[in-house]
């Protein structure tokens, strides 16, 4: 028995092998191995026919560019087992019902191109995939439905058009205008107010960047002018088609897509990143027009592919740059350069992480050396030439990704080809995109060295030298206020002294002049800030040391909340130029609650850094706020679970402590929740009272909405909406009553409403 | 025993970080390795007798995951010039900064 336990699975484990390796590289044609393929399957079928069909199910369905060639071998089974070739049909209605169901979008997607496919090797009906298809499409009709539901239907259904358009058309002639007709009425209709939102390059010059439905209908709709001749999929049947034709297709069972789900991700609406035309491609190579079906296909598989291998760069890279193309001359790289840096800098935010995306790109040079590094030379330059019209959000991205890139190739780059940057305005984004990218270098290497490498023209970008203000001059003990027990706490620290009396020292510290007794004293702070920390400030394992070491002074300097931004502005003023200490420190501060985070929030609003407002450096520290606060809440959340679970399984004589447990970790998920709420009110109230103000003192004259500072800090906004929006979208109602609301200018609303909609 | 090391690898959230260059400071360290997730803490090799660097360190993450992908996107990779190494350890322990020296 256990000789029969075994065989099979040697036996499925060869058929598996078989059916995925099928359409690799061969001797004889592709056609010819299909026939063999099954051949060999159909003496199988009558013992395994389960395994088979597994088999055959999965690798139609995660193959995207194999797609047409397990169709085909379906179909030629179907000719010799009508039964099998059913069964594969339902299997396929099956999976995507419950890809539907699970709320799988994405590779729903695919299961519905195959399902299409088989229209082509005669295992579906023409009628039968017609109503299917309808049935889908009636989902554009639904009232009270966020459209990024109705979205997807209508994009499932038209992506499938390069597989079904050229038989439907000869078969349903009549059926397929129909359906074209019914999703064009969709997209007329639908609405885009988030489109200018999403879209990285918000200039149409001199490509257009288009909405993803609205470029997939063109495409189809050139394709259709092209009577349905595509370029690009394996047609395995076309030749196989008199032995096909003897078959009988199946119908499709009829899905009715389930209803609504709240709780279901709808793929977000995107906007395509176009970059190259085919004049920026070398000679003798045809990059597939913007408008084909090609260039949608070979992108989608090209995503699909990273999604896929993106946790081994190594074997992502050589998947890419060996794409295979049924075209010869397709200059692949710079699809490839296209598709990666448009997800590095997609909106709302990339699809993976930005590491990911700089890694890749390392290995992209590797596989392809000779040609990659100048394909991304030329994209970084037209990128360069098109900045003013960056997404800000992408724009960070973008400099953060190329500081990366150039530390791996030891900072190396014609910065002399942006001379032009010299010549604006500092807060024209050339040269905020230059200045960011040294910064981020700086962070990479050190100071000595990015000073080293950047052309004396270019110093002007390079940030001061980080230095440590000291307030206290304790040479000269007579200079200042507070100098005394400046002096004393310094000793009593370097003597290693109690913190008790540390702390004592500091409450010794005189109040200055023309602060009232109600008021906190600035001077204690500034005196732990510039001594104790600045004792520690040569590293973050220093720093970090303090913080735990002193946590005791800084919760009884710091009760309230104007304690606490004067303690940030101490902090800032101290750490001279070292941004990114600043940045750690807030966040090790904020994990260690000792400053809130609507206290970060009102310090970065404050009139002390209004002169910061456009630096990248601060909207970092919002993020890195946000993020904490965020990751406080999903902590608390997973206690408060763990509790619950531990107090159902608990004995009678723990119940009550359990219970007990339960309690106080809710109230703690409350408090992280209310201060997560809070947080986003006061955001963008202030952000809102900044950008009145600045209407304000602008007044009438000209239109201040076309100033830097206005698209920087509205851009920032949009950042800040974007990024968190998952965080933030549960308090849109709340944001909307109390702070986006009809009275505010209309500039500053439709920039919230833009992001609202992305969602809608 | 071999058992336990091997459990603590798989549960460990800290990196084993090699060939760094004795210049590289623990400040470019966090940046980078931050670029994967939240860096908990880093520590620095030190030569057991000089007490300066010597070309390796330890990153401590809080979450295994993104350790993980720091060592899928950031070892092998260059940090001052030089490809960096990294791998799983078992976790930090006072001591254990202290390379050969």
């Amino acid at each position: 028995e256990s000789e029969q336990e075994s065989g099979p699975s040697d036996i499925e484990k060869r058929l598996d092998s078989l059916i995925t390796r099928l359409g690799e590289r061969s001797n004889a044609s592709l056609e010819t191995n299909i026939r063999n393929l099954a051949k060999v399957l159909s003496g199988d079928i009558a013992n395994f026919k389960d395994a088979i069909l597994n088999i055959l199910l999965k690798c139609s369905t995660t193959m995207p560019e194999k797609i047409s060639i397990y169709t085909c071998l379906a179909g030629v089974l179907n000719t010799e087992n009508y039964t099998f070739g059913g069964e594969f049909v339902d299997g396929l209605a099956r999976r995507f019902r419950d890809l539907l169901s699970a709320g799988a979008y994405r590779q729903a997607e695919l299961v519905l191109r195959v399902i299409a496919d088989c229209v082509n090797s005669n295992l579906v009906s023409a009628s039968s995939l017609l109503m299917f298809m309808e049935v889908l499409l009636e989902v554009t009709y639904e009232k009270n439905v966020p459209q990024v539901r109705s979205d997807w239907y209508a994009f499932a259904v038209l992506s499938c058009m390069p597989w079904m358009g050229e038989r439907m058309n000869f078969s349903k002639p009549d059926g397929l205008r129909k359906l074209l007709e019914e999703v064009l009425s969709y997209i007329t209709r639908r609405k885009k107010v988030h489109v200018a939102a999403l879209r990285v390059i918000k200039s149409d010059d001199p490509l257009p960047q288009e909405d993803y439905l609205d470029s997939l209908w063109t495409q189809v709709e050139d394709l259709k002018n092209r009577q349905w001749r595509e370029k690009h999929i394996l047609r395995p049947y076309t030749s196989l088609d008199s032995s096909l034709s003897k078959g009988q297709a199946h119908n499709l069972p009829q899905i009715i897509p389930p209803s609504y789900e709240e709780d279901h991700q709808y793929p977000l609406p995107r906007v395509v990143f176009r970059l190259f035309d085919y004049t920026d491609c070398p000679e003798g190579t045809v990059l597939p027009p913007m408008n084909s079906i090609e260039r949608f296909l070979i992108e989608d598989d090209l995503t699909r592919l990273i999604d896929q291998h993106h946790e081994d760069r190594k074997q992502c890279a050589v998947v890419l740059l060996n794409y295979p193309t049924a075209q010869p001359n397709i200059p692949i790289d710079y699809i490839v350069t296209e598709v990666v840096l448009g997800q590095l800098m997609q909106l709302p935010k990339s699809p993976h992480k930005e590491v990911m995306y700089g890694s890749m790109i390392l290995e992209l040079c590797k596989v392809r050396q000779d040609v990659m590094l100048q394909t991304l030379a030329l994209a970084v330059s037209l990128l360069y030439e098109r900045i003013e019209h960056l997404n800000i959000s992408s724009l960070h991205r973008l400099a953060s990704w190329f500081a990366y890139h150039l530390s791996n190739y030891e900072f190396r780059w014609t910065w002399e080809d942006w001379s032009d940057c010299l010549q604006v305005d500092k807060d024209h984004p050339k040269a905020r995109f230059v200045t960011e990218i040294i910064q981020n270098c700086v962070r990479l290497s050190y100071y000595g060295r990015i000073a080293e490498i950047v052309p004396q023209r270019f110093k002007v970008f390079l940030p001061d030298e980080p230095f440590l203000r000291q307030k206290f001059d304790v040479e000269n003990p007579e200079t200042i206020e507070g100098v005394k027990q400046a002096l004393e706490v310094h000793e009593a620290a370097r003597d290693k002294k109690e913190v008790t009396r540390i702390l004592e020292i500091i409450k010794e510290v005189p109040r200055p002049e023309g602060t009232s007794e109600t008021d906190f004293n600035p001077l204690q702070i500034e005196v732990f800030v510039h001594v104790i920390l600045g004792m520690y400030a040569k590293t973050f394992t220093h720093l970090f040391t303090a913080l735990n070491k002193y946590a005791p002074v800084m919760r009884d300097l710091l009760t309230g909340e104007q304690e606490q931004i004067f303690f940030l502005q101490s902090l800032y003023d101290c750490f001279v130029n070292r941004e990114y200490t600043i940045i750690v420190l807030i966040d090790r501060l904020l994990r260690m609650q000792l400053v809130d985070a609507t206290s970060v929030v009102n310090w970065i609003f404050s009139p002390e850094m209004s002169m910061y407002f456009s630096d990248h450096h601060v909207w970092e520290i919002l993020q890195q706020t946000i993020h904490r606060v965020s990751t406080l809440v999903q902590k608390s959340q997973s206690e408060l679970n763990e509790a619950r679970a531990r107090s159902k399984e608990a004995a009678d004589a723990e119940v009550v402590r359990e219970e007990d447990a339960v309690e106080a970790l809710e109230e703690a998920l409350d408090r992280s929740l209310s201060q997560q709420k809070s947080m986003f009110l006061v955001i963008f109230q202030r952000f809102v009272m900044a950008f009145t103000d600045y209407l304000e003192q602008q007044g009438v004259k000209g239109k201040p909405t076309d100033s830097s500072w206005w698209k920087t800090a509205i851009g920032h906004m949009q950042y800040i909406l974007m990024t968190n929006y998952e965080l933030i979208r549960p308090y849109n109602s709340t944001l909307e009553k109390l702070v986006f609301t009809k009275e505010i200018d209309r500039a500053i609303l439709h920039a919230y409403n833009e992001y609202a909609a992305m969602l809608s | 025993s071999m058992k336990e090391q091997e459990d603590k690898l798989r549960a460990s959230t800290t990196l084993y970080v090699g060939n760094l260059s004795f210049f590289t400071t623990e400040d470019q360290i966090h940046h980078l390795f931050s670029k994967s997730g939240d860096v908990k803490r880093c520590i620095i090799g030190l030569d057991r007798f000089t007490k300066t660097p010597c070309g390796f360190c330890f990153v401590e993450y809080y979450r295994r995951a993104d350790a993980e992908d720091a060592l899928r996107y950031v070892n092998g990779t260059r940090l001052d010039e030089r490809v960096i190494r990294c791998d799983w350890d078992a976790g930090f322990i006072e001591g254990r900064q202290y390379g050969r020296g």
